[in-house]
């Protein structure tokens, strides 16, 4: 399993789902025109069965129409060819794209790993509504097609309707969409249709609310049923408007939640991960990389190369678990070579340890005496005393 | 890579079966129509009653029989395409591993807090890679204004100036800066400068004879490196010979390859960022390559771990697997205790024996739990009294 097969899946799966989502309209749309022409088709045979001269124009003026709509159907099937064609060959193209990152050209491969950290920061930032970043980015770095733009836009349409306490979008979007909501079992529309009822209760206009309840709240289940209740109760009590029962519902946070919920579900039936990809990835290196040292107090080594140790990923990283380690591994604090056999750990007196190469160098800036980098203590050579690090 | 394979394997042959069926409802179409306008064109001709009934009769038969033909070919064999496009999902999803593998437990960047500090860090790494209008585009969707400010910006504008001209081949952009700092660039012992100079020297070479005069002059500037590099200015001095038929065909050829660029521009960035005081690698590049190093494995281990149900790996206090991050990544001495297998810390440090092994605090402890006041070493047969135990810092 390679670090590809994690992080691409969406990648692919994305322009998949709009190909079928095409290929099921286009069946549609082949099966009305399939219809039509076989009404007219038999239209035609009628008149040809029971037809005499007199008829001659009408059954030629029924020829001529078949004609007509025929060649439309033709020029229907070709834009629908090309539609479907111009997906196929997105999804080949992002295809071509991955496959970089098995090049065997060092330079092919670095501006594939380049690309994907741009793209993983488009996609962070589409996520958090940074939409002119995110489109800035992908221009610069001509990543357009690899990216999930239009699948966010649309998403921040809806999102904005709902923010300005609009539904009719979001609705829209569900009935476009409600196989596949459908198929998660998704609790959106009944519960943008329970925000209209309640908008309308708060809007004091109950004859209207009642007859928005009796055609939506049909068919619910047990969960559903309880939610409706707790509506019901609103709009017993619609006139004292500081009762306990009504906060819950009136609150604006509602609207904060329907706009998470509506999120969840688009990102579900369009195959997106819920997590960025950012996340999931620094969640993995930061751990990895994470010592006791970049936290300590009183042995702390601070490296300026750690990124566990850089003040902003210092705090993300608090949470996670620290990077496993069987064997020691040992760093010079001077110089960051590494300790081991051919550069033996030696230790000064005040406890600090150092790797003989290090000590070579200390010695030739200071005249044979060794002075410790951290402590500023000056020493012998003959007050060193070697360790053993199995 | 084979993943990849598999699935184009299936999108190319969608697209040859789409490509067929497209053509041959063309053709049906075209047929029909076409047969159509005939029909049209001899019962317009016909002006007999009878011949009329019996024509119409018969060419209509025969029509519907074509028409009805290509709606059911039309129907029919784009319903059998849905099997060739569910093939492609199909291979997708065997082939790549969906949602990360079950990898994300917790919200990593649950409060404003954190997601301000990991916008800081992208926008560090904004201007690092040279996307400075994207960087003030984030600063201010994301509200970072107080944050990232004109000073901090600065030092990276010019840098990607640099860089900019330097993809141009442009050196003197890159020279001057290295004249300015030549005080601090010595203290690190860069040879920037030197590498640079010679750049120029070979692009003057490659302008031919014509530019003799002036090569000769140029060298003049390799005297102030005359004790460092001597051996590498006498290779580009001999070099001249070839100043008449170009170094294309010469032991020096090696002087015109594009990886001397590339080299350059990664050691100006070194340069730049050391005496910038910033690391010399952007932390999230850090961060992003090692995770992606990191999760194939850790995916593994979840999978793994979802049978036994012991919570996920991202909540427990370490790792349970070690990941290999490269010697380039190592930034801090880890000192596992050979005896209890425990990591060392503030409050259980390492201590060198009298005999110079090392064991954790809590081991030694652990070895002096008799009282005696005299432990034995694990290793050797020397002992001490717990006291004379050294700690040590690495």
């Amino acid at each position: 399993m390679d670090d590809m097969k994690i992080i691409e899946h969406s990648t692919l799966k994305v322009p998949y789902e709009h190909l079928n989502k095409l290929y099921r309209n286009v069946h549609k749309t082949i099966d009305r025109d399939c219809s039509s022409i076989n009404q007219s088709m038999n239209q035609i045979d009628k008149l040809a069965k029971s037809a005499d001269l007199g008829q001659k124009s009408e059954l030629l003026a029924s020829l001529s129409s078949l004609v007509e709509k025929l060649h439309q159907v033709k020029k229907r099937s070709i834009e629908m060819r090309n539609q479907e064609k111009d997906l196929i060959e997105i999804l080949k193209k992002r295809v071509n794209n991955l496959k970089d990152h098995s090049s065997s050209d060092l330079t092919t491969r670095k501006l594939f790993f380049k690309n994907r950290l741009d793209r993983i920061l488009i996609d962070y930032f589409l996520r958090n509504s940074y939409y002119l970043s995110a489109e800035s980015l992908a221009e610069k770095a001509h990543l357009k097609q690899m990216t999930n733009i239009d699948v966010f836009l649309i998403e921040k349409e809806i999102c904005e309707s709902l923010e300005s306490r609009e539904t009719q979008r979001c609705l829209n979007w569900c009935i476009e969409n409600k196989s596949k909501l459908k198929k998660i079992n998704s609790n959106l529309e009944f519960t943008l249709r329970q925000q209209e009822f309640i908008e309308l209760v708060r809007e004091q206009k109950c004859l209207e609310a009642v007859h928005h309840a009796r055609k939506y709240f049909v068919n619910l289940n047990p969960d559903q049923l309880v939610d409706v209740q707790k509506s019901m109760v609103l709009l017993a009590y619609v006139k004292c408007s500081d009762s306990l029962c009504n906060q819950e519902l009136l609150s604006d946070s509602r609207w904060t939640y329907l706009i998470g919920l509506f999120k969840q579900e688009n990102y579900k039936i369009n195959q997106i991960p819920e997590q960025s990809a950012l996340e999931t990835i620094l969640q993995s290196g930061l751990s990895a990389l994470k010592t006791p040292t970049c936290y300590q107090k009183v042995t702390a080594v601070f490296n300026h190369n750690c990124p566990v140790c850089n003040p902003n990923f210092n705090q993300i990283a608090k949470p996670l678990p620290f990077a496993y380690c069987s064997n020691s591994k040992l760093i010079d604090a001077y110089t960051g070579e590494a300790i081991n056999e051919h550069n033996q750990p030696m230790m000064l007196p005040n406890g600090h340890v150092y790797g003989y190469n290090s000590l070579v160098k200390l010695m030739s800036e200071n005249d044979g005496k060794i002075r410790c980098p951290r402590s500023k203590e000056t020493f012998e050579y003959g007050e060193v005393q070697k360790v053993f690090i199995l | 890579m084979d993943s990849l394979v598999a699935v184009e394997k299936e999108i190319d042959k969608a697209l040859d079966l789409f490509e067929n069926f497209y053509d041959g409802v063309d053709q049906n179409l075209n047929k029909a129509i076409d047969h159509l306008v005939s029909i049209i064109n001899d019962l317009t001709k016909i002006e007999s009653e009878q011949t009329f009934k019996l024509s119409a009769d018969d060419s209509i038969s025969m029509c519907k029989e074509q028409v009805k033909e290509l709606i059911k070919h039309y129907s029919d064999k784009h319903k059998d395409l849905h099997a060739n496009i569910s093939k492609i999902g199909k291979a997708i999803d065997k082939n790549f591993v969906a949602d990360y593998g079950n990898m994300s437990h917790v919200n990593l960047i649950d409060t404003v807090e954190k997601k301000m500090h990991l916008n800081e860090a992208i926008c560090e790494h904004l201007l690092r890679s040279g996307h400075l209008e994207v960087c003030e585009t984030l600063v201010e969707e994301a509200g970072l204004v107080k944050k990232i400010d004109e000073d901090k910006k600065r030092p990276f504008v010019q840098m990607n100036y640099i860089l900019n001209k330097l993809k141009e081949k442009d050196v003197s952009p890159a020279l001057e800066w290295c004249q300015i700092n030549c005080k601090e660039l010595k203290a690190i012992s860069s040879n920037l400068e030197f590498k640079l100079h010679r750049l120029r020297f070979i692009q003057l070479i490659q302008q031919g004879p014509k530019a003799q005069l002036e090569v000769l002059k140029y060298s003049r500037n390799f005297t102030q490196f005359a004790n460092d590099c001597h051996k590498e200015i006498q290779r580009l001095m001999g070099s001249l010979i070839y100043l008449n038929s170009g170094l294309e065909n010469s032991p020096y050829s090696c002087y015109l390859g594009a990886e001397l660029w590339e080299e350059i521009e990664e050691e100006f960035t070194k340069n730049a960022c050391k005496l910038m005081d910033l690391p010399v690698e952007c932390p999230l590049d850090v961060c992003i390559n090692t995770g992606c190093r990191a999760l194939p494995a850790l995916v593994n281990i979840v999978q793994v771990m979802q049978q036994t149900q012991c919570g996920h790996i991202l909540s427990k206090d370490e790792l349970p697997i070690e990941i290999d991050v490269g010697q380039n990544y190592r930034f801090h001495s880890v000192f596992s205790c050979p005896i209890l297998r425990q990591q060392t810390t503030d409050s259980n440090p390492p201590m060198r024996l009298i005999c110079g092994h090392v064991i954790s605090k809590d081991a030694l402890t652990k070895l002096n739990n008799s009282g005696k006041n005299r432990i034995k070493c694990p290793y050797c047969p020397m002992e001490q009294a717990p006291g004379e135990a050294k700690q040590m810092l690495f």
